[in-house]
């Protein structure tokens, strides 16, 4: 075996290891799900279990499950769906447009993403108040398209830019108005770049809780304030949580998993 | 508002074209063709409906939802915090609001709770951030050819950062627990760390925070580097191995040098979030013990949702901001002078 | 049918140099007009601006007389074939070429006739159904012909079209763009850097360089009448050798010395009176040179470096008496050569010369291009 093929097995071993220690923890939890609640703290810790569905079972019991999740895939869907309309054809325009404004506009909607959620809640807690918008869903939804729509019209902004003007010339000498050169071509060309920011959008929407936590009531809470407030409930228990942190992390994962190419494309989105 | 409902008007007319042959404007004596298509003449100085004019009201246009959407919701609440900050307001006793000026900022950085707070979110961001830096170099660098085997990898290892951060605070409290965590346990019966779990003793709980950041966040820095290093001209690697420079040299003085935006890059992104660290700390210590682990954020929460110090809080709140957009003004020079450096 | 006019054009960017500088230009209609020049002296912008890609600064664009500086792309009905092609990407190839007539509202049959009519004259019949990513370059060439084809434009716009192909296939397709537009007599506006494809193509050229027109005529006219040291140096390879001179009055009338080599200019110049003393730029392509039975007296030469093309011999010759002035230093602000520069002659291929010969070499007066040494012109 030449040198190569024994680095190539070398490194091979130490990434499998590598994502191995990685994953460690996620498996502690999905399997809390599936373990009788005597053996998920055993003392001392052991390594096998008896499987069990029992959690599940008291999940249900506990939580109005398929309340949160609606709440969730609603807040998560809403959100998306405004920022996409609002943001790609903003960061269209930002990426045509010839002027050095639009540049500043550009880091201007980056720059939103450094705030801290913290700073403009408050505010806007009491704001949603006076409207009566709190404890709904939109409260949750208005103030997640904010940050999601900055979010998509950087990114956007960034991908039309690397896209050629070329296309939309040629449509509008054939006979494209503006808007129909927009639609007709550049949204086409753009969809791996808006579905790479659809996903980010929803990962963050579907995993935040500081603003749902005080936005919304009972009725509307997401997945993510039920975690938070189960724990440390006397009568919730670790596997309970754990059969919880499913339906709030299994979803997520998999998408990441199956459009892992959008994933690396938003993440990496900027670097040349 | 006119003169952009005026280009709408004339965008919808565009089909019902009716063109007008204006003599005075055509200085050739040629005979103009039959079938010539007429056009709506306006004065040759006023274009106001041109194409070129047009154009800049369409992109306008498609712009200004986002923008004033992000103004009305955005900038709005925060200006409005701002402005709470110059006050000394607490909701729960709305009537002794008084006109503070700098007051809470002072205070941010005068009192001792407050200041602990900025010294730990300054160590958790620096030193979390170069520990990721560091490993997720090394990572990208085993990830470096692209083949099946190591973008399924790179895909399983992000795992970890598309979870909650709440879940992850969860997923740790619960094994490092001394009592019945499965870690915790262990090391509490060989005797390392404190009695009751690293996570309750006010030393060693910041240093594992910063280790359940670098777990949760590593992956995406390696992932950010990896496409760096894809980026990288590879007839100038190839040359230098062809030169005869050994993978360290190629390394020091070839790859590090070029990656050095993509270095500040990842770094930028990482140092803006870690700075606003919340969801993780929050449910893991809740700040503590004490104020042990008290960040930046939980500070601001706590003053401002618990106690409703909203004047105070937003002062922290601005603070953050602040610090936050120094740090990003230095990498972004950063960013722009190596980038002049390299590509000249 | 267009007639396309350009009047006193200028565009500026912003507080910077004008990419194009007081163009008036006259394109007749179903003429095929080639703009070229080196890479950034504006015919890529001028095409762009009938287009209406760009905005024009000041001055006035006629398309058929009337004024056109702000008509959307749209209502200029032009067509236009891009360098990089801009083919839609998500669209098949019958799609790509259908796209102008459906965007604007043709019947669907009528649609699928032209097309099919389209794809016969390009040779694109098989691959209709195919998307562009699949094509080789020469095939995705031929679409963007088909699609600015199927349309029955005013006028066809093409932007280096043939810049992205190999030499052969270049060739190729030169042939098929002169011809077809000879079958359609639609007025073409053809931008290229190549002289070559300019001087084969073109019904009448317009050189430019730095956002100006340096000249506009049939190419045999450029290369016979050229205007400025620019248009000679930039039409004809190899490149024209430029010698620095002075007129003087001889016996025979009116002559050029070069260094001293003094060549009299016969009948040619006599119109222009006296200029006894005027410092000159005396141009002579290389197959203008003859070599000298060693009666006649010329100029002195040593070959320096003899390239054997087989048909011909290409001689670069160091001349010690006459001071050659480098092409480059004719377009100002690069001066590229430290080394001295060379002559360069074409001669027949049979002859027998190496390395190291010394010749001489003569000039039928008819054959040389006078200039101004100060402003560049022609005399």
């Amino acid at each position: 075996m030449n040198a190569a093929a024994t680095q190539l097995i070398a490194r091979r071993v130490l990434l499998v290891a590598i994502t191995v220690v990685f994953l460690l923890p996620v498996a502690w939890l999905i399997s809390t799900a599936y373990k009788p609640s005597s053996q998920i703290f055993s003392i001392p810790p052991r390594l096998g279990f008896t499987p069990t569905l029992e959690q599940f079972r008291s999940v249900f019991s506990y939580f109005h499950v398929w309340s949160l999740l609606k709440s969730s895939l609603i807040i998560s869907g809403g959100s998306v769906i405004l920022s996409l309309l609002l943001g790609v054809p903003a960061g269209y325009s930002l990426a045509r447009s010839r002027s050095r404004l639009a540049s500043l506009c550009a880091y201007f909607f980056l720059a939103i993403r450094m705030v801290p959620a913290v700073a403009a809640l408050i505010p806007f807690y009491m704001v949603m108040r006076d409207i009566g918008l709190l404890g709904t869903w939109w409260a949750v939804i208005i103030i997640n398209t904010m940050l999601n729509c900055a979010f998509v019209t950087w990114m956007m902004f960034s991908y039309f830019r690397s896209l050629p003007p070329e296309l939309e010339e040629a449509a509008m000498t054939d006979g494209c108005t503006q808007m129909g050169a927009f639609l007709k071509v550049a949204v086409p060309s753009a969809r791996s770049g808006m579905i790479a920011s659809a996903l980010f959008c929803i990962m963050f929407s579907w995993n935040d809780f500081l603003y749902p936590m005080f936005l919304t009531r009972l009725d509307t809470k997401p997945l993510s304030v039920a975690l938070l407030t189960a724990y440390g409930t006397k009568d919730i228990t670790w596997g309970t949580l754990g059969a919880l942190a499913h339906f709030s992390t299994v979803p997520i994962v998999l998408m990441a998993l199956f459009l892992n190419r959008y994933f690396v494309q938003g993440a990496t989105n900027g670097v040349q | 508002m006119t003169a952009l409902s005026d280009a709408c008007i004339l965008a919808a007319s565009e089909d019902a074209r009716i063109w007008t042959m204006a003599r005075k404007y055509t200085m050739t004596d040629t005979e103009l063709p039959v079938a010539v298509p007429r056009q709506i003449l306006r004065s040759r100085r006023d274009n106001s409906f041109g194409y070129f004019v047009r154009r800049r009201y369409f992109l306008l246009f498609l712009a200004l939802p986002a923008f004033v959407y992000v103004m009305i919701v955005g900038v709005g609440p925060l200006a409005r915090g701002a402005w709470y900050s110059l006050f000394d307001y607490n909701l729960q006793r709305p009537a002794r609001t008084r006109f503070a000026g700098l007051d809470n900022y002072i205070t941010v950085f005068t009192d001792q709770s407050s200041l602990l707070a900025i010294y730990n979110t300054f160590l958790f961001t620096i030193v979390g951030v170069t520990v990721q830096l560091i490993l997720g170099f090394g990572i990208a660098l085993l990830l470096w050819r692209d083949d099946r085997f190591n973008r399924t990898c790179l895909a399983f290892l992000l795992i970890p950062a598309t979870i909650t951060p709440l879940v992850v605070g969860l997923i740790f409290k619960g094994l490092l627990g001394a009592d019945y965590g499965m870690v915790g346990h262990l090391l509490a019966n060989a005797g390392i760390g404190p009695e009751g779990g690293l996570l309750s003793d006010g030393r060693t709980a910041l240093w594992v925070l910063i280790a359940i950041d670098c777990w949760e966040w590593t992956p995406l820095m390696a992932l950010i580097l990896l496409a760096g290093l894809k980026a990288l001209p590879v007839d100038v690697l190839e040359a230098a191995r062809a030169d005869g420079a050994t993978a360290t040299q190629r390394f020091a003085r070839i790859i590090l040098p070029l990656m050095l935006p993509s270095v500040f890059l990842a770094l930028i992104l990482r140092v803006m979030d870690a700075f606003r660290v919340f969801d993780t700390v929050f449910v893991t210590t809740g700040g503590g013990p004490g104020d042990a682990t008290q960040t930046l954020m939980l500070l601001a929460v706590k003053e401002g949702l618990s106690f409703f110090n909203i004047g105070y809080a937003s002062a922290i709140g601005n603070v953050t901001i602040a610090f936050i957009a120094i740090m990003a003004s230095i990498l972004v020079l950063a960013v722009r002078r190596t980038d002049v450096r390299i590509n000249g | 049918m267009a007639q396309i006019t350009f009047h006193d054009v200028s565009k500026l960017y912003e507080g910077s140099y004008p990419a194009v500088h007081n163009l008036n230009l006259d394109i007749r209609d179903g003429e095929f007009m080639v703009l070229v020049g080196p890479s950034g002296c504006g015919k890529s912008t001028a095409l762009r601006m009938v287009a209406g890609l760009e905005e024009i600064t000041s001055g006035e664009l006629r398309i058929n007389g009337v004024r056109s500086n702000d008509l959307s792309p749209r209502d200029r009905d032009i067509a236009m074939v891009f360098q990089s092609y801009a083919l839609y990407p998500h669209l098949t190839v019958a799609e790509n070429i259908a796209f102008g007539l459906r965007v604007r509202g043709f019947e669907r049959e009528e649609v699928t006739r032209k097309v099919k009519q389209t794809a016969e004259l390009l040779e694109l019949t098989e691959y209709l159904d195919r998307k562009p990513a699949k094509l080789s370059g020469g095939q995705r060439q031929r679409v963007a012909m088909g699609r600015a084809l199927v349309r029955s434009p005013n006028a066809f716009l093409m932007d280096e079209p043939l810049s992205n192909l190999d030499a052969r296939l270049r060739g190729q397709m030169r042939s098929e763009i002169s011809k077809l537009q000879r079958m359609t007599a639609v007025t073409t506006i053809y931008v290229t850097h190549d002289q070559v494809e300019a001087m084969t193509m073109g019904e009448r050229v317009a050189v430019m360089n730095k956002g100006t027109l340096q000249q506009l005529d049939t190419p045999r006219a450029l290369y016979d009448r050229p205007k400025n040291l620019f248009v000679a140096s930039f039409i004809g390879t190899p490149p024209v050798n430029f010698l620095r001179g002075v007129l003087i009055s001889a016996e025979g009338g009116p002559a050029v010395r070069m260094g001293s080599f003094t060549l009299g200019l016969g009948g040619r110049f006599g119109g222009l009176g006296p200029r006894d003393g005027q410092q000159v730029i005396a141009g002579i392509r290389p197959e203008a040179f003859r070599i000298a039975d060693g009666a006649v007296p010329g100029l002195n030469v040593a070959a320096a470096f003899v390239e054997d093309l087989g048909a011909t011999l290409l001689l670069h010759l160091d001349s010690p008496e006459a001071e050659v002035v480098p092409a480059s230093v004719v377009e100002d602000d690069v001066d590229l050569e430290a080394v001295r520069p060379r002559l360069r002659a074409v001669v027949d291929g049979s002859l027998k010369i190496t390395s190291g010969d010394r010749l001489v070499l003569t000039v039928d007066p008819a054959a040389i291009h006078l200039f101004d040494a100060s402003t560049g012109d022609a005399l």
